[in-house]
């Protein structure tokens, strides 16, 4: 009766040795992330919307403007015309990955990564600034993420590359605009836990 | 047995605890770096037809009339004295009273926008306009630029008793330049 009763009392402990195995496996299952700065240079025609790179350019508006001139004087009104062929908005790419998430199985990664932005600057959130005086305002940021996984489908890396719309409407000085990013990674929803250790 | 259901939840807990640690809030620091180019862009319509509205041009020439065809009544009394047969009254003397010349501006026809400049000077210059278009001026001729267009004026006078306009039609045209620095 009571080599029986060890019997039992082993297996269990075996069992528990596996979950503990199985549980440490699982710790040392961390993925890692890294983060590369984000860099460019806006070029003269992507802020005046006009072919060639010369810093002084006149934009001929050619469709034939109308009015009726009323106590001598007429509005034509160019800020409408202006609005439609310049937006007021650049886009600025980064040429290398901003982040990257390595992870393996364990992480049982098999969705989407997605990061969460935020920008600081000497103006405050979702601005880039290059002083008090001047500031370009982070309208939107997209994501283009180049997967890497494993023949069962599991994200082995992942590298985020990263596309901001700038409003440069707030802006008047060139040179250099600087702000730090803060990058949150998630699975699937920004509303996920981060991935991050 | 009891020992098993216990030892799974040990582990069940074990697992738990360490799944959570792995997944707390962290982020990664990035620097951000645009450059951006100085810039000033002028932007003008190259092709402007106006019309005067119904009475316009009339009240240009005479403030008493509204409509295109109007009369001026000259309410002063006139008085003359007839020889042989004949009274000149001189009728151009109380004409002088009126219009012969009208300002037309022509509101936000141009604008500018700029990166890297502290101020921009606007200027007007005549292009072969027409004889009865003179003063041609721009508005503002400086001011501080910013992507957010700056708009402006142009004016000029035109001369009502010029027979350019015998053909109904006047042809103004003028060359802007804007500066930045």
């Amino acid at each position: 009766m009571i080599s029986l009763r060890k019997k039992p009392s082993l297996m269990c402990s075996a069992f528990f040795v596996g979950m503990i195995f199985i549980a440490s496996q699982q710790a040392s299952a961390k993925v890692r992330c890294k983060a590369n700065d984000f860099s460019d240079t806006v070029t003269r025609s992507e802020v005046s919307g006009i072919a060639g790179g010369a810093s002084d350019n006149s934009f001929a508006l050619n469709s034939v403007e109308r009015g009726v001139i009323v106590a001598s004087k007429v509005d034509l009104d160019i800020q409408f015309d202006v609005d439609s062929v310049a937006s007021g908005t650049v886009i600025a790419e980064s040429v290398d990955w901003v982040w990257e998430m390595k992870a393996t199985k364990k992480d049982d990664l098999r969705g989407a990564i997605v990061g969460d932005y935020q920008f600081n600057s000497v103006n405050g959130p979702m601005k880039i600034c290059s002083s008090s005086n001047s500031c370009m305002d982070v309208v939107n940021v997209d994501t283009n993420v180049s997967y890497k996984r494993n023949g069962q489908g599991y994200i082995t890396r992942a590298r985020g590359y990263v596309v901001l719309t700038l409003d440069l409407s707030s802006a008047s000085e060139s040179g250099d605009y600087q702000a730090n990013l803060t990058v949150t990674l998630h699975e699937n929803n920004t509303s996920n836990p981060s991935l991050c250790p | 047995m009891n020992f098993l259901k216990k030892s799974v939840l040990v582990a069940g807990l074990a697992t738990g605890f360490i799944t959570a640690t792995s997944s707390q809030a962290a982020t990664l620091d990035v620097d951000v770096d645009v450059t951006i180019p100085d810039v000033l862009i002028l932007y003008a319509y190259t092709d402007i037809e106006l019309d005067f509205a119904a009475g316009e041009f009339a009240a240009l020439l005479d403030s008493n009339c509204t409509s295109e065809d109007c009369s001026s009544a000259i309410t002063a009394a006139e008085s003359g004295s007839i020889a042989s047969g004949a009274v000149d009254l001189d009728i151009d003397s109380d004409l002088s009273a009126t219009g012969t010349t009208a300002s037309i501006n022509i509101q936000n026809s141009w604008a500018v926008r700029a990166l890297g400049y502290g101020t921009f000077n606007a200027s007007v210059a005549d292009n072969g306009s027409e004889s009865a278009v003179s003063n041609l001026d721009i508005s503002p001729a400086s001011g501080t630029p910013s992507m957010t267009a700056t708009t402006g004026d142009v004016s000029f006078d035109v001369d009502l008793t010029s027979s350019d306009l015998d053909d109904g039609l006047l042809e103004a045209n003028y060359t802007i330049t804007v500066t930045g620095s």
